[in-house]
């Protein structure tokens, strides 16, 4: 959809600006059918593609390093760096999850982490961040819904609906407020995500090659790093208070 | 499904549907839910090989040397208990050195008073012996020279009493007078 590059052009085209130079939408390459729809192969999961590619790479990496490693000897730099990793995410899932239930999230806390935090960071590499696409976010948001959702039947029982209308004039307000999680959510990390994306395109489309050389250094280091950074740590956060939710009533 | 938000969304939808898509930023669209499930298979995917190859078993490596530095501590704490241990008997035993050393001077010196007091009676003895020795060794000198005197006198006497006699006794007269001298000089005189 042109929506946005429409609007641009629009507003750029009266300031007698060249708008053709300006790219920071998602393009389709290859079309295919699927239950008698056309989709397409889009910039975001050729991204997609790319990030999982390395992090399983790094994987294998750290795997290789890992079996290697006697526990009687120090560990070298890549080894204490990859065991730092995992016992940072281990203590940020238990302190957020509680003891009991914080371990069994662990692992997926993790992949959630290292992959949205390669995402966002991936303007870096000269890729369009996945998590700029609305349907890579909203994926995200869907699978933490499930979570909550699974969790909260699990461990609440009926309780998990009935609570929903407890009082019951505020039901309407909590059926809202349960839907409207994964939508802030995905929208949260979409909107800060495609704000930093947007804003580079228009830096490396409109300004001279040579200042460009100097200046998006810095923007770089704000909308790649540090608000992806954030962003990250933010979902991941959100994700682990919501579904922790569900044990305290347990 | 699709139809339904592409007709909900019809006008934000209409710009992708001839063509290839082109800088699309948002679109409620069946591209929107096939994206979706795409990743959702595809943090699926990464979560199960993230976890076989790279959490698991940095998990238990961690706990293989959480194992090794425990068993090592409370190996280390068990050699410095009992190090503690071996200090205060040590210390204990210290303090009571002072103690034996004087007990064991004590003792030592009352061992050598005692030897001391044994060389002395000994050597006393010793002096006692060899004075009484000497003393028995001059009596018995004292009393050889005596007889040697007495036997010397006797027999000078004799000589001159023979002389005598042999010019102015007789044989009668003779040997009263060897009565009478022997009857002077008594058992006395012979048995000194």
């Amino acid at each position: 959809m042109k929506i946005g590059s429409t609007l641009l052009s629009g507003g750029l085209g009266k300031l007698g600006v060249l708008t053709s130079d300006v790219e920071f939408g998602i393009n389709g390459y290859v079309k295919y059918h699927l239950f008698g729809h056309e989709f397409e192969l889009t910039t975001t999961h050729i991204s997609l593609l790319i990030i999982m590619v390395t992090l399983i790479i790094f994987a294998l990496i750290a795997n290789r390093a890992i079996k290697k490693a006697d526990p009687n000897k120090v560990p070298g730099p890549f080894l204490n760096m990859i065991e730092y990793m995992v016992e940072a995410i281990d203590n940020l899932t238990k302190t957020s999850m509680g003891e009991k239930h914080g371990y069994k999230f662990s692992n997926y806390i993790g992949t959630l982490f290292i992959f949205v935090l390669f995402s966002n960071i991936s303007g870096l590499f000269g890729l369009r961040p996945p998590t700029a696409d609305y349907g890579v976010t909203l994926g995200l948001a869907m699978i933490t819904f499930f979570l909550i959702h699974y969790n909260g039947f699990k461990y609440q029982k009926s309780k998990h609906v009935t609570n929903l209308f407890k009082p019951i004039f505020l039901s309407p307000i909590n059926i809202i407020g349960e839907i409207a999680t994964p939508i802030s959510m995905s929208l949260r990390l979409f909107g800060n995500v495609l704000s930093g994306t947007v804003m580079m395109g228009l830096i490396y489309g409109l300004l001279p090659k040579v200042i460009l050389l100097f200046w998006p250094g810095g923007l770089h280091a704000y909308f790649d790093v540090f608000s992806g950074a954030i962003q990250t740590y933010v979902f991941c956060m959100l994700t682990m208070v919501f579904i922790s939710q569900q044990f305290d009533e347990e | 499904m699709v139809n339904f938000i592409s007709s909900m969304t019809g006008t934000l939808a209409a710009a992708v549907t001839d063509g290839m898509m082109e800088n699309r930023i948002f679109g409620l669209d069946g591209q929107l839910l096939i994206d979706t499930v795409i990743l959702a298979l595809a943090v699926f995917a990464l979560f199960a090989l993230l976890s076989y190859l790279l959490f698991n078993p940095a998990r238990e490596l961690l706990a293989k040397r959480q194992a090794k530095i425990k068993a090592e501590m409370d190996f280390s704490a068990k050699e410095k208990e009992d190090a503690m241990q071996f200090k205060a008997e040590y210390e204990a035993k210290l303090k009571n050195a002072s103690s034996e050393v004087e007990e064991i001077l004590s003792e030592g010196r009352k061992k050598a008073q005692k030897r001391e007091n044994e060389i002395i009676a000994e050597a006393d003895e010793e002096a006692r012996r060899i004075r009484e020795r000497a003393s028995r060794e001059i009596e018995l000198e004292k009393s050889k020279l005596k007889d040697e005197v007495k036997q010397e006198m006797i027999s000078i006497a004799s000589v001159m009493a023979g002389k005598i006699i042999a010019g102015n006794i007789d044989e009668a007269k003779q040997a009263a007078l060897v009565d009478e001298a022997l009857n002077e000089m008594g058992d006395d005189t012979w048995q000194n």
